[in-house]
């Protein structure tokens, strides 16, 4: 039987936008880790309406000043990963090499901070609940910034060996917007974190 | 342009898709398949087996308590057994098997030839297997959870269930809402961005638009069980406070976390079997489906009031006044959208013409049995009967009535309904009619007592009575249903593996279907459709005429795709599909190590990351070659390519 055809073989071979596939999963994905951040912040408050004295005492002593640094310098990162996801629409592959390692770098800046925080805690999580909460909430968002950046790395390394397909194109595009969205959650965490126990 | 499948160009464009679409003979050839109609019906499979064994293990609870002071169980095993049954049924069965009919029906349903991320697909339903396997090989050795399906603390904590147990419960949660997870957001991109051209919003068919709201759903639901089992395992395992009150924990917050993911389960469970009642309904009654903006509204509205539920499980934890009356409202609330669909469903039987054949049959014990668990839920909304029957079989009875009712009915129709395209054949009848009155009849026979008992105060989970009570003669009544409704099952098997295997051949469309799967020859090819279709109405099928367009000019060399805009299904681009491979497999592997030993030792997360990266690696390495170094950017010449 003959049919009248709908030709698409006119059409682009592949979206590098938030038209494809892949971006849409990376929603989805971060659709579920957004639930996930906001379950702990119902719990962090949860717990503290049954709580006596919120936080414990001591337990502010790790001070303000290194984390706040470590938010500028997670906030100030998300400059070069624009830069990275411009020049990937340029098709400047060594901008997005370039770009990209400065974020990775500010990252692993941010992973040292993160590291010198945690050292510095005077409880831990099996202290009390507010400990428990505490480092769950860092502990899932160093978790994500680990495996963000380690998708980065990968990502630089097989563009810099010459694998700038589109799919890579596209793959860097949603790795970006995946670090906006992780530093992006760390702003109402740091707040909650260390402003709230401070000024409750 | 137009095309002819019978013609030559036609045939060579067929033995060029089964060469771009075909799959590697062997166990690796087999463990590599990432087809949607394959990972599909290893899904359903693979559920069944779980709900056989669920079976078992709840004859065995019918059994020892059929006759008061029985001894056949010990309390132990009763109690292993119990919980066993309520997780099977609950996270490995009606989460993924509707899961799974989804994954192979939606793509034929919106007329595209694979889901949007095969591999993950594949990742998903490994996850999910391994998951059951690991809770079973952990039951076997005597480490099955104990503490009831929904796990509750403190009997759940490291202070009254040491050992292993609840860690393994809590750890095939991990295991199964991760797969749930990754299949939602799979469904959801598959339907929001592949859909037929010309498959707008308001014809999207009544089965994806219920797999979309469950999705949705299981991506805002299933979260929150991560972080209860999250909780739960950090507390037993590095001794974490959050469900300690020495501490400053709270062991209510289990409760919150567990049932604002557990109400919302309901729906998830209950979601897609409304998808399939609308289709069996619309199909049996050909006639397009009474009130199809109506019917979508209540999908959409049931999705979301089921989020505003989760206080009615804790009526008996002294909440305060004004939280009982909400959550009491919402509870009778969520009524309303259930009672249009079934208006709706009146009103397309009765302006149809009926054919009452196997599926609509299931269809007509669903709303028979569900109607009888929707009255007892809407008993239970009300706070203070709540609590005269809370814990008792009277919720025992409700549950099942919802569940088997709701979900069950639902499911084996939509099985016995699409049978023929999955396997190319039809379903005996008759065999399948005995085996609907022995279900039908052995249900009520078993749970109706069931609210009896519960009203004279029979408490669950107890695996013995006294005699005095007089609870004996029902228990054996329910006890003999239980027999009838398992002899019902084997009838319904047995007639799937004749039927598999002698069944008379299938048409492509034997029930004269209105939705784009009865496009294709039963059962499908691998890649669907030689040509994939458009759609020019809501009930694709049969306003469709010899001049409604086909897809052409996909390429079919390799695994490609159309891509449509979101609202209208107007083509976009086009997408090209990942080929065959082991990596979700041994990814899945990867994580199962990393999963199942963290249970043990704290140090298999950190050297489990390592081969789980490896694996996403080898996933996700690029195919082709590097460019050459100097032309790493040919901007123009790309970018005139790129142009539509």
């Amino acid at each position: 039987m003959t049919r009248p055809a709908l030709d698409v073989s006119r059409l682009p071979p592949i979206a590098v936008d938030s038209r494809g596939t892949l971006w849409w999963g990376m929603v989805g994905l971060m659709a579920i880790e957004g639930t996930m951040v906001a379950l702990l912040v119902a719990t962090y408050f949860y717990l503290r309406l049954q709580a006596v004295q919120w936080p414990p005492p001591g337990a502010l002593d790790g001070g303000l000043l290194l984390p706040t640094l470590a938010l500028l310098v997670l906030l100030v990162s998300v400059v070069p990963m624009y830069l990275a996801d411009h020049a990937v629409k340029e098709r400047d592959r060594w901008g997005v090499v370039l770009y990209t390692t400065i974020n990775v770098t500010m990252a692993l800046v941010f992973m040292g901070m993160r590291a010198v925080e945690m050292r510095r805690l005077t409880f831990r999580w099996d202290s009390h609940a507010y400990g428990s909460i505490y480092w769950s909430i860092l502990g899932l968002h160093t978790s994500h910034v680990i495996a963000s950046t380690v998708e980065s790395i990968v990502l630089v390394a097989l563009i810099a060996r010459g694998f700038f397909h589109d799919e890579q194109r596209l793959g860097l595009r949603t790795d970006g917007l995946y670090w906006y969205f992780v530093v992006g959650a760390w702003v109402p965490l740091y707040a909650i974190l260390f402003l709230f126990p401070r000024w409750q | 342009m137009t095309v002819d499948e019978a013609s030559p160009e036609g045939q060579r464009e067929r033995e060029r898709l089964e060469r771009a679409w075909d799959t590697q003979p062997g166990i690796v050839g087999w463990l590599s398949n990432i087809h949607h109609k394959a990972v599909g019906k290893r899904y359903i499979a693979t559920a069944f087996v779980f709900f056989a064994l669920a079976g078992v293990e709840a004859l065995l609870m019918r059994i020892q308590l059929a006759r008061p002071g029985s001894h056949l169980l010990n309390p132990d095993l009763y109690n292993q057994i119990f919980t066993m049954h309520g997780t099977t049924m609950m996270f490995l069965f009606a989460v993924p098997v509707m899961e799974g009919v989804a994954i192979y029906v939606v793509p034929l349903m919106i007329g595209t030839r694979n889901v949007a991320f095969p591999r993950l697909n594949a990742l998903s339903y490994y996850m999910y297997l391994f998951g059951g396997v690991f809770l079973y090989v952990m039951f076997f050795l005597s480490m099955g959870p104990d503490a009831g399906w929904f796990a509750y603390v403190p009997l759940a904590g490291p202070e009254y269930a040491p050992g292993k147990r609840v860690d393994v419960w809590a750890q095939m949660i991990t295991f199964t809402e991760l797969s749930a997870l990754l299949g939602a957001v799979e469904l959801v991109v598959s339907i929001m961005k592949m859909r037929a051209p010309g498959m707008s919003l308001n014809r999207i068919p009544l089965f994806v638009w219920a797999i979309l709201v469950d999705s949705l759903m299981i991506i805002f639901a299933m979260p929150a069980i991560m972080a209860a089992s999250s909780y739960l395992i950090l507390d037993r395992l590095i001794a974490t406070h959050f469900f300690n009150p020495a501490e400053g924990g709270d062991a209510l917050l289990w409760q919150h976390l567990f049932w604002f993911f557990g109400h919302p389960e309901v729906y998830i469970i209950f979601v897609p079997a409304l998808g399939m009642v609308s289709t069996i309904v619309s199909t049996f009654s050909r006639r397009p489906i009474f009130g199809y903006t109506a019917m979508v509204l209540a999908l959409v509205s049931t999705g979301f009031i089921g989020f505003g539920l989760w206080v009615h499980h804790m009526f008996a934890t002294g909440l305060p006044q004004l939280g009982l009356s909400f959550f009491s409202a919402a509870s009778m609330l969520i009524a309303i959208p259930t009672g249009v669909q079934i208006f709706c469903w009146i009103a397309t039987l009765w302006l149809g013409r009926p054919r009452l054949e196997l599926p609509l049959l299931f269809v007509m014990g669903f709303v028979v049995i569900f109607l009888i668990g929707g009255l007892t839920g809407v008993m239970l909304a009300s706070a203070p009967l709540d609590q005269q029957v809370h814990d008792t079989f009277f919720v025992v009875a409700h549950l099942h009535y919802v569940l088997i009712g709701g979900a069950l009915f639902p499911l084996l129709g939509a099985l016995v309904y699409w049978f023929p395209k999955m396997s190319g054949r039809m379903l005996a009848e008759t065999p399948g009619k005995w085996a609907f009155w022995l279900l039908f009849a052995g249900f009520n026979l078993t749970f109706f007592p069931m609210h009896q008992l519960g009203l004279r105060g029979m408490p669950r989970r107890v695996y013995t009575y006294p005699a005095e009570s007089g609870w004996g003669n029902l228990n054996l009544l329910a006890t003999a249903g239980g027999v009838v409704l398992g002899v019902g099952l084997l009838v319904l098997l047995a007639d799937v593996a004749w039927s598999v295997r002698r069944g008379a051949v299938a048409a492509a469309s034997p029930w004269g279907g209105d939705t784009l799967e009865w496009a294709t020859t039963s059962p499908p090819p691998e890649y669907n459709f030689v040509y994939p279709p458009t759609v020019g109405g809501l009930n694709a099928l049969w306003v469709a005429t010899d001049q409604q367009p086909v897809v052409a000019g996909l390429r079919s060399d390799r695994r490609e795709v159309l891509i449509t805009r979101t609202v209208d299904a107007q083509p976009d681009h086009r997408a090209v599909l990942p080929q065959d491979s082991i990596w979700p497999f041994l990814t899945a592997v990867a994580i199962s190590f990393t999963f199942v030993g963290s249970i043990f030792r704290a140090w298999f997360v950190p050297v489990g990351a390592v081969p789980v990266l490896i694996g996403l690696v080898g996933w996700f390495w690029p195919r082709g070659e590097p460019l050459p170094r100097e032309e790493a950017a040919p901007r123009r010449q790309l970018a005139l390519e790129d142009q539509p």
